[in-house]
């Protein structure tokens, strides 16, 4: 019976999670559920949801990528620096195939070259900052059209577009990983490397369609933030690696690949967004904001670790997707 | 006869390679070296500049030797530039403490972050670049958060900058350090039990484990290590120049690891000397030395670091394999 209890209680402890956060920031501040607030919360999370949902992908797939944050920053620039030269429509296609270019590089070199993910990512990451900083001096460029603040800005009802662009997407995610082939090449690949290969899967190609993905994902989030905030700048992703992975790694994708699903991820993100819209709320100041932000993606790594033990050793049977 | 001739050859031809393979980062800094020399000896070439180079990397040659460690052990520390950011500030804030207090509070705190990021990583076995990625974002709050994001300015007069402005025959004090401290990390390494303890943890932790050797703690003693260099980096520091400003540590992980990789240190553990590591620093620094020179923008100096880094470590995969 308790141990019955326990096992839901595992199973579903993101909701858990989740619940007991909403009540207790529903108390200690009565603002928080306004619908007014509860909308501008899903709002703030939308680019970050967006990106999660590429790094989900790749992760499961046992890879990684810290290059969102500068690449999320460098499509922002590329959509509002080159609409008022080739027009919008072609602008927003450039930024998007930037976006999936640098996925594309990263995949590359991760792949073929056999460079360490991390390492990989780490120095796209400062690469892209650099050429950023060469464009405009390293200021943020403003936006010129009127129509295109359309994509960020605009409402659908009470729900603003990047909501639905945001659920849109996690739909078609949950989709893709849930009943097709790519999706479960995935969790092939991250589960056992040499037994997709040896099983005839293309390793490689998947590998880097993956890094593609994120990059693409990336890019996305770049021009719906670009378009939201009116403005292109590279500082726009700084914070984007820690809150995306810490809200990934919170919603049950393991570091080591071959574990997660997109509706954990997706109740990671909401998590961390209910958290720092109430941080937001409660005007903690942004320093501690920082020291906490820290402190939560060492605790849900040492969390992951822990139930990575704990499958390890067979003792809770943690579903896979 | 002339087979074991021919054999006698080759080996020689073998060892040549083989001296040539084990010191490329060697061979590379010489022949940069001896390039930027020829294109610019009036201004690369003087004993100012030279000086200068040493003083510029110093810095990262003292956070390299910790990180060197680190590296040998098959871990990985981002949040050195934030340990130094906090170190930078420490001293600053407690000038009226007097000297003691400066140099001991601020040292502590390095040990002390650098034993929190042992903990997680040697005791709890956490993946080190996210656990350090995450202490990256801690101690860069935490370093606004006692400055309160202010620039910082010490009082010039005091005992503390005078130190650290001494030039002992024209060289500045940091210099001093970095060699004093490159030198220990290097008997360390390779002179003590626990510096092959650290390259065994690094190739092979289960014959390591096996073997007797607590794991744990030769994972959590690196990091410590570390956090007191960052420590010792950020006081020469806020001495010499007398100001800090709490992000000014940002991006100081990638110059260090760049280095250190540079330096033919394994991101697979195992493999690293802080010979190596010093020969990679100062490549970088006549590098950026010479960026800096014919006045290219730091934009592109941040675009050549992350190839260079990119090469590196591709250059490390290959001479893994071979």
């Amino acid at each position: 019976m308790k141990n019955n209890f326990l096992r839901m209680l595992s199973k579903y402890r993101l909701f858990v999670i989740l619940i007991a956060f909403i009540i207790i920031i529903s108390i200690a501040d009565s603002n928080f559920l306004a619908s007014g607030n509860l909308i501008n919360l899903l709002l703030h999370i939308s680019t970050d949801g967006i990106m999660a949902l590429g790094i989900t992908v790749l992760l499961i797939s046992g890879a990684f990528d810290l290059s969102i944050g500068s690449n999320l920053g460098i499509c922002s620039l590329v959509v509002v620096g080159l609409q008022g030269i080739v027009g919008l429509p072609l602008a927003i296609i450039i930024a998007i195939l930037t976006g999936c270019l640098i996925g594309l590089i990263n995949g590359l070199l991760v792949t073929y070259g056999k460079i360490n993910a991390f390492i990989t990512t780490l120095a796209t990451l400062i690469l892209i900052k650099g050429f950023a900083l060469s464009i405009n001096n390293g200021s943020p460029i403003p936006n010129t059209i009127p129509e295109f603040t359309v994509i960020g800005v605009g409402q659908i009802g009470p729900i603003p577009l990047p909501v639905i662009y945001f659920i849109v997407f996690a739909i078609v995610f949950w989709f893709v990983m849930k009943y097709t082939s790519f999706g479960r090449n995935a969790y092939a690949i991250g589960g056992n490397e040499l037994a997709a290969r040896v099983s005839g899967i293309n390793v490689n190609l998947y590998k880097v369609m993956y890094f593609v993905l994120s990059g693409f994902c990336a890019g996305i989030a770049g021009i719906i933030l670009a378009s939201k905030l009116n403005t292109g700048s590279i500082i726009f992703g700084d914070s984007a690696p820690i809150v995306v992975i810490s809200a990934v790694i919170l919603g049950g994708v393991s570091l080591k690949g071959g574990i997660g699903n997109i509706r954990g991820a997706m109740l990671g993100i909401l998590i961390i967004g209910v958290f720092n819209n109430s941080m937001n709320l409660l005007n903690v100041q942004s320093y501690y904001q920082l020291v906490i932000k820290g402190i939560i993606l060492i605790a849900v790594v040492q969390i992951d670790a822990y139930y990575e033990k704990v499958r390890a050793a067979g003792g809770l049977q943690i579903k896979r997707r | 006869m002339e087979s074991s001739l021919r054999k006698g050859n080759k080996k020689t031809t073998n060892k040549i390679a083989e001296i040539l393979k084990e010191n490329t980062i060697l061979m590379v800094f010489i022949v940069l070296f001896i390039i930027i020399s020829i294109a610019r000896p009036d201004t690369f070439l003087t004993a100012i500049n030279l000086i200068n180079i040493l003083r510029q990397v110093s810095i990262v040659g003292i956070i390299a030797c910790g990180m060197t460690m680190i590296l040998v052990t098959g871990n990985m520390d981002l949040s050195v530039g934030s340990i130094f950011s906090l170190c930078l500030v420490i001293p600053i804030l407690l000038e009226p403490y007097g000297l003691f207090l400066q140099i001991a509070v601020t040292l502590i705190a390095g040990m002390a972050i650098g034993l929190v990021n042992g903990i997680l990583v040697g005791k709890l076995n956490g993946n080190s670049f996210i656990i350090t990625l995450g202490m990256l974002s801690i101690v860069q709050g935490l370093a606004l958060l006692v400055s309160g994001g202010r620039f910082l300015l010490a009082d010039s007069d005091s005992i503390f900058i005078i130190i650290g402005r001494t030039n002992l025959l024209g060289i500045p004090i940091g210099v001093y350090v970095l060699v004093i401290i490159a030198i220990i990390s290097h008997l360390i390494l390779s002179k003590t039990t626990f510096g092959r303890s650290i390259y065994l943890t690094g190739s092979n932790p289960f014959a390591a484990y096996a073997s007797g050797i607590n794991i744990g703690n030769i994972r959590m003693l690196t990091f410590v290590m570390t956090g007191l260099f960052c420590a010792v980096g950020g006081i020469l520091t806020a001495s010499r120049i007398g100001t800090a400003q709490p992000s000014s540590g940002a991006g100081l992980e990638f110059d260090v690891l760049a280095a250190v990789i540079l330096g033919g240190t394994s991101l697979f553990g195992g493999k690293g000397s802080i010979f190596n590591t010093m020969i990679g620093v100062l490549l970088l620094g006549i590098v950026g030395n010479s960026m800096i020179m014919m006045g290219i923008p730091f934009s592109f100096q941040l675009v050549v670091k992350g190839l260079i880094l990119v090469a590196a470590v591709y250059y490390d995969n290959i001479s893994n394999k071979g």
